[in-house]
C-alpha cells in the first residue's frame, strides 16, 4: 500500500492560527517561554514525525496483527523503537509540567499532536496516548512518592500505561466492579479480572503501569465504593528499579473487527495473591479521579474520529481526481473525465470536506476551552469555558466518532470496488473506525450523558453557557452580509434546538423512558449545530481574508479560503434543514419505542 | 572539532503533483523543506560533535524565509545558524552561489570540517559542495556513505563510485558532500525546539556588505551561467509492425535493432 495518511497542514494552521489564534496562549503565564512560532513548529514537526515514524507502521501493524504466546503478546517490528522514539523525544507528554519529564506545551498542542499522530498510525498512537492519560492520574492524583517512582518513567516511554476498568460483568456500569483491594501495610493485594483492557500486555516498554479500578474491602456497594490504584506488570522497588512479577497475567487477546496492531487484552490480577497495588487518591473516590483520564479519552475520540475522517476523505479525493471514468453529462469536456466531474461524487466529498473542517475545528475549539479554562487570570472566563467543556464533551465524543463511521463509508463509495478492496486504505479505516462510537462509552450512554446530566447539573449552567456562546457569535455576525441567509438559518435552528432542550430536559423528570428514547437523535442534532457554527465562523474568516486582499491571493491560496465557504453554505444550508426536522422527531409525543412489546420485536 | 553544515530550503517536491489533464507538476501550495541530504549533513556532523566535542554552525543563502530552515537546523542539534540573505544574491547559478557560500565560510575562519548535502532535490546539480572546496582551495571528498574514523586531524570516509566504494583518508580541513545512506536524521527534541523559536536564539542574518562583496560578483549578476529555457523534452514514438513468417520477422527485428545501435 502506497503512503495511506494524508494531511493537509493548511487547513490545522488555518483553524489553529485563523480562528483560534491559539498563539495567544503563549500570553498565558504558564506558556510565557513559548512562541506562536513554537507551536507552528510544533505542528510542522509533528507532522514530519508522524510520516517518517509511525506511517510505516499502519499496514505493517494490520499485515501482523499481535501474537499472544505463553502469556506473552508481541507486536509488529518497528512498534518498540517507535514508541521509544515518542518518549524520547518528548512526544508523550508534551503537554505536561516540565516537573516529570512533560514538554510544558498548552493542552491543545496535545490534541493537535494526536490528531496527526493517530491519522498516521492509529495503533501506535493509543499506547502513546494511554501512557500519558495514566500518567497524568497519578501525577494529578497520587503521592509524591509515586509521581517520582512512576511518572517520569512512563512520559519518557520506557513504561506505559492503561487504564483498567471494565470487567466482565461491568462495562458500561462500572457501579458492578468485583476486583477487590486488601489492604495490607503501605498498599493493598489486588484480586480480580478485567477485560477489553488495551495494551494491558505487550513487548514495547519495560514495565507496563495499570491504573485499576477497584473496590476495598468493606467498602459501600455501587460507584460510591470505587478507589483507583496503580498497579504495575513488575514491582518497583523504592530506587526505581524493576523488581519480581506481580502477579498481573494476561489470559488472552481478543480477536477484533479492526484495530489488528492494538492489543485488547484479558487480564487477571492476583491469581496467586501476590498482586500488589498503590492507593492513588482518595479512598472510594476513584471513579470521580479516574473521570479526568475519562474524559481526556472522550476528546481524544474526537480527535481519532476526526483526523481517520480527514484521511479517508483526502484518500478519496486524490483517487477522485485521477480516476478517469464516464463521460461529462453537461459535454463540457470530451471523452473520459476524471469521476471528481460527476456532481454525485462532487456532493460526497463535498459533504465528507464540511464534515471534517467542522469536527476539526469542533474539537480543536474544545481543546482550546481546556486551556483557557485553566489558565485565564480572569475566573469568570475560566468558570465559562469550563462549562463548555464539560457540556460539549459528551457531543464531541459521541457526534465524530459516528460522523467518523460515515465518511469513511462514503469514501468507499467514493472509490466504487477500489474502496472495498484492501489495495487501498479506507476498508481498513471503516473497520477500525467502528470502535470509536462504543469504547470511552458508547454513543448511547454519550447521549444520556449530555440529556440526564450535562443539561441539567448546576441548574443547568453549561446547557445555558452553550445556548450563550451560539448566540454571542450569531450577534457578533449579525452585520456578516455574505452569509446574512446562512446565520439566519443557524438562528432559527439554535432557537428550536433550545425549545426541543427545554421539553427534552423537562420530559427527563416526568417521562424518563421517552425523553431517553431520543437522546441519540438530540446528540446529534447538537453536533450538527455546532458544525454549522464552526464551519459559518471559517467561511467568515475566509471571505474576509478574501476581500482583504482583493482578490489578489494566488490561486491555491484564493481556492482554499473559497473551499470553506462552499462547505459551510453547503452544510447548513442542507443539513441544518434535516436537522430541524431531527430536532422536530425529538420532541415527538409517538411512543412506539417504548410502548413496543419485547415479543413484538 | 568546529564543523560548518551548507543547508539549502527546497520546495518538497514529494508533495508536488502532477496535472491528471495537463501533465504538469503542481508547485502551488507546496512546502518548503531542508534538503534532504541537507539533513543527513547536519545529523553527520551532530554526531562528530557529540563524540568529539566542538560546534556544529549551519549556512543557507535563501530569502528571509529560509531562517525556518536554521531554525529547524538548531533544533535539529546546530549551535550556530547564518542566513546569507541580500536582493543581489537571487538568481545565483552554483557558481554564484559557491563563492557566495565561500565567502560567508571565509568570515567564519575557524573551522575543521565542511559538510554538504550530496545533492539539492530542486536543481539536481550535486555542483555546490565540490565547487565550494575548490573555491576554498580544500580537498573533497563527495558521494560519502560512511564515516569510518574521524579524529581531530584526519577522517577516513566511504564514497560511493559507479560499480562499488572508495576508502578515502584525508586530512583535516576537508570538505565532504554526503548522501542518505549515511545515516538516519533525527528529529527535533522539544527542548531544542524552544530554544530555536525564542527571539534569543542563536541566529545571525549577513548581507553582501557583511561578506565584504558587491552586487555584480554575486546572484544573477555574479553568476557564470544563465537559463535559457526550461522545457519537458518530447517524445516522437514511431511504431512499425513487422510482418511476415516468425524466421523472417526476428531477422528483421535483429536488423533493425543493431541499425539502431540498441544491442
Amino acid at each position: 500500500m502506497a503512503e495511506h495518511y494524508k494531511v493537509r497542514e493548511e487547513d490545522l494552521l488555518f483553524i489553529l492560527n485563523e480562528e483560534l489564534h491559539y498563539g495567544d496562549l503563549c500570553n498565558y503565564d504558564r506558556y510565557k517561554e513559548l512562541s506562536p512560532e513554537t507551536l507552528d513548529m510544533l505542528v510542522k514537526e509533528a507532522i514530519r514525525f508522524a510520516k517518517g515514524v509511525l506511517e510505516p507502521l499502519q499496514s505493517e501493524g494490520e499485515k501482523h496483527g499481535v501474537r499472544f504466546e505463553n502469556g506473552k503478546v508481541y507486536l509488529a517490528p518497528g512498534f518498540r523503537e517507535a514508541f521509544r522514539l515518542c518518549g524520547e523525544n518528548g512526544w508523550i507528554a508534551a503537554a505536561r509540567d516540565t516537573t516529570y519529564g512533560g514538554m510544558g506545551f498548552p493542552h491543545m498542542m496535545r490534541i493537535v499532536i494526536n490528531d496527526i499522530f493517530y491519522g498516521a498510525c492509529l495503533c501506535m498512537n493509543f499506547l502513546s496516548s494511554l501512557t500519558h492519560g495514566a500518567g497524568h492520574l497519578i501525577e494529578s492524583f497520587g503521592s509524591e512518592k509515586l509521581k517520582e517512582l512512576f511518572v517520569p518513567q512512563m512520559y519518557g516511554g520506557k513504561w506505559s500505561g492503561t487504564m483498567a476498568l471494565t470487567e466482565p460483568g461491568a462495562g458500561s456500569s462500572l457501579g458492578n466492579i468485583k476486583t477487590t483491594a486488601r489492604r495490607e501495610g503501605d498498599h493493598f493485594k489486588i484480586k480480580g479480572t478485567k477485560q477489553f483492557i488495551t495494551y494491558a500486555e505487550h513487548d514495547l516498554a519495560e514495565n507496563i503501569i495499570h491504573l485499576l479500578l477497584a473496590r476495598i474491602e468493606g467498602a459501600p456497594e455501587g460507584t460510591r465504593g470505587i478507589s483507583l490504584f496503580v498497579v504495575p506488570k513488575i514491582r518497583v522497588n523504592d530506587d526505581g528499579t524493576l523488581g519480581e512479577p506481580n502477579d498481573v497475567i494476561c489470559a488472552g487477546v481478543e480477536q477484533k473487527m479492526g484495530l489488528h496492531a492494538s492489543p485488547t487484552c484479558l487480564m487477571s490480577f492476583g491469581e496467586n495473591d501476590e498482586c500488589i497495588g498503590y492507593l492513588c487518591g482518595e479512598e472510594n473516590r476513584g471513579l470521580s479521579h479516574m473521570f479526568q483520564m475519562m474524559n481526556e479519552a472522550r476528546i481524544n475520540i474526537g480527535v481519532c474520529s476526526t483526523t481517520v475522517a480527514s484521511t479517508a476523505y483526502l484518500n478519496a479525493l486524490e483517487y477522485c481526481r485521477t480516476r478517469l471514468q464516464g463521460r461529462d453529462l453537461a459535454k463540457r469536456k470530451e471523452g473520459e473525465v476524471p469521476i471528481i466531474d460527476h456532481p454525485d461524487v462532487r456532493r460526497m466529498l463535498l459533504w465528507m470536506k464540511a464534515m471534517v473542517d467542522g469536527m476539526r475545528s469542533m474539537v480543536y475549539a474544545t481543546a482550546y476551552f481546556v486551556d483557557i479554562a485553566n489558565e485565564d487570570p480572569d475566573e469568570s472566563k475560566r468558570k465559562r469555558y469550563g462549562l463548555l467543556l464539560d457540556f460539549m464533551t459528551p457531543i464531541v465524543k459521541g457526534y465524530c466518532a459516528d460522523m467518523c463511521f460515515r465518511v469513511c463509508e462514503t469514501a468507499i463509495q467514493c472509490l466504487g470496488g477500489y474502496g472495498y478492496c484492501k489495495d487501498y486504505p479506507l476498508e481498513q479505516y471503516l473497520r477500525d473506525s467502528k470502535i470509536f462510537s462504543i469504547f470511552e462509552g458508547t454513543s448511547g450512554i454519550q447521549s444520556l450523558d449530555l440529556l440526564g446530566r450535562k443539561m441539567r447539573i448546576h441548574s443547568g449552567e453549561g446547557y445555558k453557557a452553550f445556548i450563550e456562546e451560539l448566540n454571542l457569535f450569531l450577534r457578533e455576525n449579525n452585520g456578516s452580509h455574505r452569509f446574512t441567509r446562512e446565520l439566519d438559518i443557524l438562528k432559527g435552528a439554535v432557537e428550536r434546538l433550545k425549545h426541543v432542550s427545554d421539553v427534552m430536559i423537562r420530559r427527563m423528570d416526568l417521562d424518563p423512558l421517552q425523553a431517553a428514547s431520543y437522546s441519540y437523535p438530540l446528540l446529534r442534532c447538537y453536533g450538527d449545530i455546532i458544525l454549522a457554527w464552526r464551519l459559518l465562523d471559517m467561511g467568515i474568516i475566509a471571505d474576509e481574508a478574501l476581500s482583504k486582499t482583493g482578490g489578489s491571493n494566488k490561486s491555491a491560496k484564493k481556492s482554499f479560503y473559497q473551499g470553506k465557504i462552499f462547505q459551510a453554505t453547503y452544510f447548513v444550508d442542507t443539513i441544518l434543514r434535516q436537522t430541524l426536522s431531527r430536532l422536530d422527531m425529538c420532541a415527538r409525543e409517538g411512543r412506539e419505542i417504548i410502548e413496543i412489546p419485547d415479543e413484538c420485536f | 572539532m568546529d564543523i560548518i553544515v551548507m543547508v539549502k530550503q527546497v520546495p518538497d517536491t514529494t508533495e508536488v503533483k502532477i496535472d491528471p489533464k495537463t501533465g504538469n507538476l503542481i508547485r502551488e501550495g507546496v512546502e518548503s523543506i531542508i534538503n534532504p541530504d541537507d539533513r543527513n549533513a547536519i545529523e553527520a556532523a551532530v554526531q562528530i560533535k557529540e563524540s568529539l566535542g566542538g560546534s556544529v554552525t549551519v549556512v543557507s543563502m535563501g530569502p528571509p524565509q529560509a531562517i525556518d530552515a536554521i531554525t529547524e537546523a538548531l533544533a535539529l542539534g546546530a549551535d550556530r545558524g547564518i542566513l546569507l540573505s541580500d536582493r543581489c544574491f537571487a538568481g545565483a547559478d552554483t557558481w554564484a552561489t559557491s563563492f557566495t557560500l565561500g565567502k560567508a565560510v571565509e568570515k567564519i575562519n575557524d573551522y575543521d570540517l565542511i559538510i554538504c548535502g550530496h545533492q539539492a532535490i530542486d536543481g539536481d546539480t550535486a555542483q555546490v559542495g565540490p565547487q565550494l572546496a575548490e573555491y576554498l582551495d580544500l580537498p573533497q571528498i563527495t558521494y560519502v556513505t560512511g564515516i569510518e574514523k574521524i579524529t581531530e586531524d584526519l577522517i577516513v570516509a566511504r564514497r560511493l563510485v559507479e560499480h562499488g566504494y572508495e576508502r578515502i583518508e584525508c586530512p583535516l580541513p576537508v570538505l565532504i558532500t554526503v548522501m542518505k545512506e549515511l545515516n538516519q536524521p533525527r528529529f527535533a527534541r522539544f527542548d531544542r525546539l524552544i530554544d530555536a523559536c525564542q527571539e534569543t536564539a542563536p541566529i545571525e542574518i549577513w548581507n553582501a556588505a557583511d561578506l565584504g562583496v558587491k552586487a555584480y560578483q554575486v546572484g544573477l549578476q555574479g553568476s557564470l551561467t544563465n537559463v535559457v529555457e526550461t522545457f519537458a523534452p518530447k517524445f516522437k514514438r514511431k511504431g512499425e509492425i513487422l510482418e511476415g513468417a516468425p524466421q523472417e520477422v526476428v531477422e528483421t527485428l535483429l536488423m533493425k535493432l543493431k541499425e539502431n545501435n540498441l544491442i
